[in-house]
């Protein structure tokens, strides 16, 4: 993994960003406070179960909050010096696809499929190139050779139920850097295909941020692939982060007792075990949440301080937890 | 594609067929038609004169076979009511119920299809208020309270539409209304349904996420996707609409299909009865294999079938 220079100005800056869904059931904090910078070719993990918010930070980020009930209600999003929660519409819509993109989870239903694939590539290309058709056919055709779509010519006439699932995904991921952006979010990309097509697509990422240098937001709950893919991780539970890190600290010493289940529940290969480890108890209901640490409940070590939220405490430089543990009163409990 | 058609084509031709079958013997199970025409006091040897002279002695299968290659040349058999050819008759009222139904089928379109779309795209606004009240009331009012009310009010209080018969543009009015009414209701229903079914889908958020216009997204790429059942709703709508309404035919004393239908039953005019169902039977599978068609030409995945 190459070194991510730190130094200069981060690409997006997410500050205290909090997305809160108005239901009738009440205020569902789905995003409550996460900060994070993201550097040029940098990628961020953010891990988590599901319903912990991480897609609605994507969603956030690219300003398409499911509307009505999705509100962003404070923090700010810069992406290249510019407030994303103030920008218009139009500006917003500039700078989805050519500035911050985006793959999703599912690749047999992120394309139409009543457009052909060349119908679909042509249309994201030309939003940026102004020339004829014959032209924008071979840019396409060039960008799907790019992602490994074999005879990419006649693939541009090929509607997506006639590609296979690994393929779909290739496509959708030609068509998420056809405006080369700078922000690549990969929302759970491999979850819906099988594991040897996983691996492909998560090497075509790579290679994908190598060519165009993009930064990499990349969503999962595989812990397996963040430590393959990420050189910054954000464990996400009930829509803020307990504990951010770089990848190597992380796995050498996880320092939030989320991340430490967490850890424990991916089974070891070599070791045989009656009961695959997971982690007791249920997330927690984002519209019920207690008011102190949201993970107490399921947590071995919680004590009577995590009623109130914890701080976040510094483990090392460019790694910090939100957990009482770390002050100094843990020792008294236990 | 081409192969596509011509198996439509085939199978539109063998449902035809049966159609055919179907009048044609049901009409012979309704009763001995030579008892209807004679009086019981003519002789054994005058109604079998007249049996003979009809065809009515021969073996049914026979009689069907000689219906059909009449039928192909256009000739129905005589009408013994109006005393005039079954398709002279069906010549002469056609024209008035494709007229009206081509005018509700329009109503229905420029009112349902937008309204749907709107109310999907805009929930809980003015037009999505306005959707389901009509999409209820459509559904809930029969035709004929509908058309009276219609009547009653622009007709009779307060005088603005003819309230009978063919003649001017006003006089479609009040018809087609009340004729697509139910249609428009249900239009508006399916429309938003499968739009808000299509928005939810992950590749509208896709075509959002590659940076479109909402207006790219809406009337490209959802509703390419949501327009499939609702081509579909039409189709058999415009089919239904072609037949006729005998309802509202017979309030607005419209001189169509429909009401030549209705009266052919109660006269027992066997000709008439025959022409009016197999040319309603014919449109409405001819509208069903136009939507196949047009439907396979939207969607890919239809093709391969």
């Amino acid at each position: 993994m190459a070194k991510i220079d730190r130094s200069g100005e981060p690409l997006l800056s997410v500050q205290d960003l909090r997305t809160y869904f108005y239901t009738r059931s009440g205020v569902v904090k789905a995003v409550d406070g996460i900060s994070f910078d993201l550097h040029p070719g940098e990628t961020l993990g953010i891990v988590g179960e599901s319903g912990s918010g991480k897609s609605m930070t994507a969603w956030s980020i690219l300003g398409l909050v499911p509307q009505p009930a999705g509100k962003i209600v404070g923090g700010k999003i810069f992406f290249k010096g510019q407030d994303l929660l103030e920008a218009s519409p139009s500006e917003m819509r500039q700078i989805r696809g050519s500035g911050i993109s985006m793959v999703m989870q599912d690749p047999l239903t992120s394309l139409n499929p009543v457009f052909t694939i060349g119908s679909q590539v042509i249309e994201s290309l030309r939003m940026e190139n102004k020339g004829p058709a014959a032209k924008l056919r071979e840019m396409a055709a060039a960008l799907l050779a790019k992602v490994s779509i074999p005879s990419p010519e006649t693939r541009l006439h090929a509607y997506p139920h006639e590609m296979s699932g690994g393929m779909r995904q290739r496509v959708v991921g030609a068509i998420a850097i056809s405006r080369s952006p700078s922000v690549l979010i990969a929302d759970e990309p491999t979850t819906s295909l099988d594991a040897t097509v996983q691996l492909q697509y998560l090497k075509l990422l790579k290679e994908i941020q190598e060519t165009t240098g993009a930064a990499i937001i990349f969503i999962t709950h595989d812990l397996g692939i963040v430590a393959n893919m990420c050189d910054r991780v954000g464990v996400m539970y009930a829509g803020k982060f307990v504990e951010q890190a770089d990848v190597l600290p992380l796995f050498d010493n996880p320092s939030h007792p989320y991340t430490q289940a967490l850890m424990r529940s991916v089974p070891d290969l070599e070791v045989d075990v009656a009961h695959l480890p997971s982690i007791e108890g249920q997330p927690p209901s984002l519209d019920d949440l207690p008011p102190g640490c949201a993970f107490a409940p399921r947590c071995e070590h919680a004590f009577d301080k995590c009623d109130t939220y914890p701080d976040t405490f510094t483990i090392a430089e460019g790694h910090t937890s939100n957990c009482w543990r770390h002050s100094g009163d843990y020792s008294v409990a236990d | 594609m081409t192969r596509f058609i011509l198996i439509r084509l085939v199978q539109a031709f063998f449902t035809l067929l049966a159609l055919s079958a179907g009048v044609f013997f049901a009409v012979h199970l309704t009763g001995d038609v030579v008892s209807f025409l004679t009086s019981p006091q003519d002789t054994p040897q005058s109604v079998a004169l007249m049996r003979q002279s009809l065809g009515l002695d021969r073996p049914i299968y026979v009689q069907y076979w000689i219906f059909l290659q009449n039928v192909v040349q256009g000739d129905f058999g005589h009408s013994w009511t109006w005393g005039r050819p079954a398709s002279s008759l069906l010549l002469e009222r056609l024209p008035n119920t494709l007229k009206l139904a081509a005018s509700g089928f329009v109503l229905t379109l420029i009112l349902g299809i937008p309204l749907g779309i709107l109310s999907a795209v805009y929930r809980d606004s003015v037009f999505d208020r306005i959707a389901k009240f009509i999409s209820v009331l459509g559904m809930a009012a029969p035709q004929f309270w509908v058309g009276i009310m219609l009547l009653l009010f622009f007709g009779a209080y307060l005088g603005w539409l003819p309230t009978f018969g063919i003649g001017g543009p006003t006089h479609y009015i009040l018809p087609s209304f009340s004729l697509s009414l139910f249609l428009i209701a249900g239009m508006v229903r399916l429309t938003r349904s499968s739009m808000m079914e299509v928005l939810d889908s992950e590749y509208i958020k896709f075509a959002r996420v590659k940076g479109l216009h909402e207006r790219a997204v809406i009337w490209k790429h959802a509703l390419r996707n949501a327009i499939i059942p609702v081509l579909t709703f039409a189709g058999i709508s415009l089919g239904g609409l072609l037949n006729g309404s005998i309802v509202v035919e017979v309030v607005f004393a419209w001189p169509g299909l429909g009401r030549l239908m209705l009266t052919s039953v109660t006269q027992r005019d066997y000709a008439v009865l025959e022409a009016t169902v197999l040319t309603a039977g014919a449109m409405y599978i001819l509208m069903a294999m136009l939507v196949d068609i047009l439907y396979a030409y939207i969607d890919p995945r239809m093709r391969e079938e």
